[in-house]
């Protein structure tokens, strides 16, 4: 089928079943899933340009459908959803910026692709890691249960060192379950992920996700729904920059999200059946996926 | 069913589990159960997605390309607001077809 806003013939079933499965993941992770959607939109022909903005805009319209099945689910901190939204979009526009000054040096490829793999890399040993820790210790008795719900951290220094950060002003995250936390240390985190958002593109939730259970101490079922709440506002915000200098094509990320509305709501669903570690542990692999898309761009030099 | 009868089995202990195994033998049919609902929901979503985007293709396309080309603010906002349109209207969808699915079933 043709779609002439990018001029490129599509098949509209393909379209269909890759917004289904990057559905499934985004509600079940709290993912945009721009890691596998932009090197298969690329592959099935469609310029790159229109790929990132198709991307996000389509990544939109998932996330309102996955949000709304966690906000049922009761998990959704829309306090820290919001504080995070400002650090997101400063962060954002730093990494877009930072992009603009390698590309003036003639190394952007390298230094993202190196930058990409690296990050990829670490969060996927270090999520297996520790959820295999936090496994083994809730087996042990350790910790005790409660649902999946009640979280175990095999390891959560950090996020009682950014939790004990006493800097003004420090607000209470009832949802998540914290008492007091610097708004600083979200917004840090925040700006952190935003950051790799403008500079390694997509919605960075594979960076933020991990980072508000391992930094803040957010629960994962919750970091899951908020990640995905604060997804719309950031991804809304990049698709309208995009959307204006031509790179949306909304004709294929309407069909794409038929099939994303599904899978989004059904991985949202299977949230409720699995504890964080477990959630956790599925996620490990797929930070490493995306620096072997990237390193495989890298070595034969399509870089997608 | 209420999905915190589900939890209790699925728990990262596996303590429900491994002691009253006759619990989880009988959480397998509701699961069971679920999983058919959510196929036919599947199957019977899948259709009406397809005539969807047949007709968004057919009668929304040549306007769309023409936004693009002539108006681009415009095109921005009814980007975004055709998006968050069609999301909130396939999540009502499904919650109807899960409705329905269910209803029927019973």
């Amino acid at each position: 089928m043709f779609f002439p806003i990018s001029g490129v013939h599509i098949n509209p079933f393909l379209l269909g079943i890759l917004g289904f499965i990057i559905g499934i993941l985004g509600g079940f992770f709290g993912v945009g899933g721009s890691f596998i959607s932009g090197p298969s939109l690329f592959s099935l022909g469609m310029p790159y340009n229109f790929v990132v903005g198709t991307d996000l805009i389509h990544i939109v319209g998932k996330s309102i459908v996955a949000a709304r099945q966690h906000r049922i689910l009761g998990n959704i901190d829309l306090k820290l959803a919001l504080v995070m939204v400002i650090g997101t979009l400063v962060g954002s526009e730093m990494g877009v910026d930072a992009i603009e000054a390698l590309k003036k040096s003639g190394a952007v490829n390298l230094v993202v692709g190196l930058t990409a793999i690296v990050m990829f890399a670490g969060i996927s040993i270090f999520g297996a890691w520790e959820s295999w820790l936090a496994l083994k210790k809730h087996r042990n008795g350790v910790a005790d249960g409660g649902g999946p719900k009640k979280d175990v951290l095999a390891f959560d220094r950090l996020a009682k060192a950014f939790q004990g950060l006493a800097l003004a002003p420090r607000i209470k995250l009832q949802q998540s379950g914290i008492v007091r936390i610097s708004m600083w240390s979200i917004v840090l985190v925040s700006l952190v992920g935003g950051f790799f958002s403008g500079f390694l593109g997509g919605g960075a939730g594979y960076i933020r996700m991990p980072a508000m259970v391992y930094l803040l101490g957010i629960p994962t079922h919750i970091a899951v729904g908020t990640d995905l709440f604060e997804i719309i506002i950031s991804a809304g915000y990049g698709a309208a920059r995009h959307a204006m200098n031509g790179n949306v094509d909304i004709l294929v990320a309407l069909v794409m999200h038929t099939g994303a509305a599904a899978g989004a709501q059904l991985g949202a669903k299977l949230t409720q059946y699995f504890s964080g570690p477990w959630i956790r542990l599925a996620f490990a692999p797929l930070p490493l996926l995306g620096a072997i898309l990237v390193a495989n761009a890298l070595i034969t030099g399509h870089h997608s | 069913m209420h999905p915190s009868a589900i939890r209790k089995t699925d728990d990262v202990t596996g303590r429900n589990a491994q002691t009253s195994a006759p619990q989880s033998e009988l959480m397998k049919e509701p699961i069971i159960k679920t999983a058919r609902y959510l196929l036919v929901e599947l199957a019977m979503y899948a259709v009406l997605a397809v005539i969807y985007f047949a007709l968004v293709l057919r009668f929304l396309g040549p306007w769309l390309d023409g936004l693009f080309l002539q108006q681009r603010t415009y095109y921005v906002v009814v980007c975004i607001l055709t998006m968050v349109g069609q999301a909130i209207a396939l999540e009502r969808l499904l919650a109807a077809l899960s409705y329905l699915v269910r209803r029927g079933k019973k």
